[in-house]
């Protein structure tokens, strides 16, 4: 990842990735961090869970580090996981980011009003890609 | 039972647009799960509007007493347009493209609340014609006032197209039929 | 002022639905026959005064009377034919039957899902039935003489 790069992932309900993007940061990378990327936010996992039920609210902030790796979670009322894996947090602040992970949910629950959209399977719509990265430019991540 | 009675309690029943929707796509994705091939739903949609509108015409014309026979093809698309897209979808297409015979034209549909939220599947689903239903409608109720028409999608905003457009074509009129023994 | 029977055909000339309050003389003829000649009447009286009018119809055929009934007539777009017997004292009753027509046929039938368009309305439709009774015993034309 580089030192302006983030990663976003949405977590189902078994663990399994239904969506993932990397945003801000180099092209080139992509490929060589994907794996890690996902086993940082794999490890989180566990304490995202943990930090779930002595919360009441949507948003988790920080729940892990890993070594420079920092990640910090969403989760929904339907138990549907977003983590968000960033060096440094982005211009836009502790704020930005929760305002990114709000209006990425607002944009999720869209998603699921299609009705040719299964929940829990894998996204592949374009326009959610274009709109998440849209959202991303607004918070200036 | 006066007629005002009847209306109140037509307009007290209403749903929200969001469950409308949400049960139309509900549908519509339960056949395209059920049948393999796209076409073979795209027939049944049609089918299962046609049986809608030749039920629908009814309650249509007991709504509005004034609507009669229309004189031309124009009158109905006006009443169609204007009277019955107006009271079963909530939208007003306009009426444009108008053939130099006056036997075919367009509707532009604006905000079709049948596709709010919808995003056509890839592959084999890109086909879907997800509002044939409204053609089957329409060319059921029109067949119940003794006009056969050809009624399909030419543009569709699912497909990438910039607006939807429909397309009805005047084929024939029926004529009532004759009691048996009379000439 | 007496209300008699109702018929009510469809596109087809079928007779979908027929009851009587009231009708005192026995036909020598069965039901099925009467109703075709009911149908063929109607049709031929229809033609004939839409060819015959001498200035532009509005409403076509309305009634016709005789000494000692007269016979209303209503058909909506759709081809669906309503006809009501009743006794001389009853005026143009055309927005009744079209009230008949959008809240009893409508309701009761039409959006019944179990019924088709081309049904035969049975006697198990016993809404419908209910229904119409009750609207054509709170007419005004339908006066105490019909309840005897």
């Amino acid at each position: 990842m580089s030192s302006s790069g983030y990663y976003f992932v949405i977590v189902g309900h078994a663990d399994q990735v239904v969506y993932e993007i990397e945003l801000g940061g180099s092209n080139g990378q992509t490929t060589d961090n994907r794996h890690l990327n996902q086993f940082i936010a794999h490890a989180a996992l566990d304490l995202v869970d943990e930090a779930m039920w002595r919360n009441t609210t949507t948003y988790l902030k920080q729940v892990d580090k890993f070594n420079e790796w920092n990640v910090s979670a969403y989760v929904t009322a339907g138990g549907l996981r977003f983590l968000f894996l960033y060096e440094h947090l982005p211009r836009s602040g502790e704020d930005g980011l929760k305002n990114f992970l709000t209006e990425v949910y607002e944009t999720y629950v869209k998603l699921l009003l299609n009705p040719f959209y299964v929940p829990d399977k894998p996204i592949r719509s374009a326009a959610f890609d274009k709109k998440i990265q849209t959202i991303a430019r607004k918070w200036n991540l | 039972m006066s007629r005002t009675n009847v209306k109140q309690n037509i307009d007290t029943r209403r749903v929200t647009q969001e469950l409308f929707t949400l049960t139309y796509g509900a549908f519509v994705a339960q056949i395209l799960n059920d049948y393999e091939h796209v076409d073979e739903v795209n027939k049944q949609l049609d089918k299962i509007g046609y049986n809608i509108g030749v039920r629908l015409i009814d309650d249509f014309l007991a709504r509005n007493p004034t609507v009669g026979r229309c004189h031309d093809f124009r009158e109905t698309a006006d009443v169609l347009a204007k009277q019955g897209f107006k009271t079963y979808l909530g939208i007003t297409p306009s009426i444009t493209n108008w053939s130099p015979a006056g036997d075919e034209f367009s509707l532009l549909l604006d905000g079709n609340p049948l596709t709010e939220f919808v995003e056509l599947p890839d592959g084999p689903g890109q086909k879907l014609s997800y509002n044939q239903m409204i053609c089957g409608a329409i060319r059921g109720a029109l067949e119940m006032v003794q006009l056969e028409v050809d009624c399909r999608f030419v543009q569709d905003q699912l497909k990438g197209d910039n607006t939807t457009e429909l397309r009805v074509k005047f084929l024939k009129k029926l004529e009532d039929a004759l009691p048996v023994g009379e000439d | 002022m007496v209300v008699y029977n109702l018929y009510i055909f469809n596109r087809n000339g079928q007779c979908l639905f027929y009851r009587e309050w009231l009708r005192r003389r026995q036909i020598k003829m069965t039901q099925e026959e009467e109703f075709k000649l009911m149908n063929g009447f109607i049709y031929s009286v229809k033609s004939f005064v839409q060819r015959l009018t001498p200035t532009d119809l509005k409403d076509g055929f309305v009634s016709f009377k005789t000494n000692c009934y007269k016979l209303h007539y209503y058909e909506t777009p759709t081809g669906l034919k309503f006809i009501l017997n009743t006794d001389n004292n009853v005026d143009n009753i055309r927005h009744i039957l079209h009230q008949l027509y959008s809240t009893i046929f409508v309701n009761y039938i039409v959006k019944n899902p179990r019924y088709s368009a081309l049904d035969i309305i049975n006697n198990d439709q016993e809404i419908f039935i209910e229904k119409l009774d009750e609207f054509i015993s709170n007419l005004s034309i339908f006066s105490q003489t019909n309840k005897i």
